[in-house]
């Protein structure tokens, strides 16, 4: 049975984005969320992935992990522009107070032509942000200003 | 809630409403544009009124609507001299996103054959868009002259008229920036994006005057009925958002520093005269000098597809700046509290200065009509033209900046596809191009309210003056 990666919350923003994403795992959780990111500037069967980037990162919770791998994304956007469709994350040390992980980032450079092109995402914002441990594993919302 | 009507158009909640108010929250709206802001606007603009140093009110203009941190169209007055805050969440993330109107000399008969060539022509010229680059790459010493000196960079440059930089609020450079506060992932954010629209509602849009309300002013300022210009909405792109990200993350660590407890994470603020709260002030006038700059090249572009289309210069055009605002800012500006001046930090997110002809700062060609207040409505329903009136003392010299969205993003695309939204607007006679097709149904005329009646309000409230209505005959969006 197919699981909900992530869900946007049409009622949540108005002239923001929102969305709620889900993963069994924190690995599967920052996927999701980052697949979410990424969905809201583009239709990701339209891009067809050409380079991979790898990127280390280094928090002290959860929640600041999760932050940072979107805000990430959000930078490579304008300053490599470069747009993910498939996202590998590999968690590689977790106590309670530090998380390190290694994520990798399959996509190719923007292209007008041949994607499908949604909106400019310019931040994560903190507003309503979180990420919590569910029964069935853990949930982020996150709300993106475009 | 029990809102207390203050006029016609001022509506009231006592800091009563919630523990830790330290000054009223006051909505500029009629009744029915009142009764269409939800709880959520209600509850951010209560907790703005919970800031340290706030002063007299809290503020949200008519267009108010759900944002982060602030509502979008929130307006705050923080004092200095009593521990007032700077906060990135009253200002945006788009630093100096804001609005420029250009004149021409051509009139609506003259255009309208040639609206498509001009936004065919506008659409090649000024990338927009998710992904869209400039055709200005910036090393980062040329960066770091466009944070310190704004528009006179571009000018100097080649990429503007030396009239341009009177026309234009802060004279399109406002001092005080250090490029020192500003990160190395804003400066590769930046440097590739200046003379880009982005995406959202950001757009360049081709328009005549429908209406004119003040002819005395409409004439000093150069237009009349039936007159084209071009509006253009756009911001400081990626390297104004990644300054707001920046400093979000040092608000945070600081707020414990400080001891402030706010009640949404996206108002994380520290004293203006702290280290943190001048670094982000000079990192965001960095910003607020780009963006001027950016939508200098912008219309650079502009004039050269118009001097392309009609085979003759801009300067025979008559494509002169009338006037830019900024709308999503923080300004120190003087203004009376309990009857004495103070030099307070002034707020404005989703809100346009509308200062009124005794403010020297709107420079002597305006010192008759009150500065310009640019107002971009909805691409199908139309924007305006005002004048700022000296009775916006009242709203710290604040007014609305469009005409406020209504409805979500997902909202307005689950009931209009792009497509058939482009094939209507045309018969409409506004022809329209886009990077995103699902981006332009989200801008559907009907997602937005009635910037008629948003407009009214701020009139009504003596704050800014209706001058000119204009519609739209063209218009290219990200």
């Amino acid at each position: 049975m197919a699981t909900t990666r992530f869900r946007f919350l049409p009622k949540t923003a108005t002239a923001d984005v929102a969305f709620k994403a889900f993963g069994s795992s924190p690995a599967m959780l920052i996927t999701n969320a980052a697949l979410a990111v990424e969905s809201v500037m583009v239709d990701l069967r339209t891009i067809k992935p050409d380079r991979v980037i790898t990127k280390d990162f280094d928090a002290p919770s959860l929640e600041k992990l999760v932050f940072n791998v979107l805000d990430e994304l959000v930078f490579l956007k304008d300053a490599e522009q470069f747009l993910a469709s498939k996202i590998k994350v590999k968690v590689r040390k977790q106590t309670d107070k530090n998380i390190k992980a290694v994520v990798e980032l399959e996509g190719q450079k923007i292209s007008q032509k041949t994607m499908t092109l949604h909106n400019d995402v310019k931040a994560v914002t903190y507003h309503m942000f979180e990420v919590k441990k569910t029964k069935n594993g853990y949930e982020a919302t996150v709300l993106v200003d475009v | 809630m029990e809102w207390k009507q203050v006029s016609d158009v001022i509506w009231e909640l006592p800091i009563s409403y919630k523990p830790g108010m330290k000054v009223p929250a006051r909505v500029y709206a009629t009744k029915n544009l009142l009764q269409g802001f939800d709880e959520k606007v209600v509850d951010q603009l209560t907790n703005v009124a919970c800031l340290p140093g706030i002063q007299k009110y809290a503020l949200c203009m008519p267009d108010g609507h759900m944002g982060y941190g602030f509502p979008i169209g929130g307006v705050a007055a923080m004092d200095p001299q009593e521990g007032g805050v700077i906060s990135p969440g009253g200002i945006g993330f788009d630093i100096n996103c804001g609005m420029r109107l250009i004149k021409t000399n051509l009139f609506r008969k003259d255009i309208e054959s040639k609206v498509k060539d001009l936004v065919n022509e506008l659409f090649k010229t000024v990338p927009a868009g998710v992904g869209g680059s400039g055709f200005v790459t910036l090393s980062h010493d040329e960066l770091k002259e466009v944070m310190l000196h704004g528009v006179d960079w571009c000018v100097k440059n080649g990429y503007g008229w030396k009239s341009d930089p009177k026309h234009i609020e802060e004279g399109g450079c406002i001092k005080g920036g250090d490029p020192s506060k500003v990160s190395d992932r804003a400066l590769k954010r930046g440097k590739d994006q200046i003379g880009t629209l982005g995406s959202g509602n950001h757009y360049l849009e081709i328009q005549y005057a429908d209406m004119i309300f003040d002819q005395a002013i409409a004439e000093t300022w150069g237009i009349k009925k039936d007159q084209a210009v071009v509006m253009v909405h756009c911001g400081s792109r990626g390297f104004g958002h990644q300054i707001g990200t920046d400093y979000l993350r040092i608000f945070e660590e600081a707020m414990r520093k400080y001891g402030i407890h706010v009640r949404d994470r996206e108002l994380a603020c520290a004293p203006f005269e702290s280290e943190e709260g001048q670094d982000y002030y000079k990192a965001h006038i960095c910003a607020a000098n780009l963006a001027f700059s950016n939508r200098q090249v912008v219309v650079h572009r502009i004039r050269e597809a118009f001097e392309k289309v009609f085979g003759r210069s801009a300067q025979s055009l008559g494509m002169e700046v009338l006037y830019d605002v900024a709308h999503n800012i923080a300004k120190i500006e003087s203004h009376k509290v309990g009857g004495k001046n103070k030099s307070l930090v002034m707020h404005r997110k989703g809100a346009t200065r509308s200062f009124g002809p005794s403010r020297e700062e709107i420079g002597k060609e305006f010192q008759k009509t009150g500065q310009p207040v640019i107002i971009g409505g909805s691409m199908e329903t139309g924007s305006y033209l005002c004048a700022g009136l000296d009775g916006s003392e009242e709203t710290f010299g604040s007014t609305m900046h469009g005409s406020g969205r209504t409805m979500s993003r997902h909202q307005a695309k689950s009931e209009v596809r792009g497509e058939d939204l482009q094939k209507k607007m045309e018969r409409d006679g506004i022809y329209v191009k886009a990077v995103s097709m699902s981006g332009l149904a989200e801008e559907a005329g009907f997602a937005y309210k009635d910037v008629s009646e948003v407009v009214q309000t701020m009139h009504t409230a003596n704050v800014s003056k209706k001058v000119i209505a204009l519609k739209p005959l063209g218009n290219v969006k990200g």
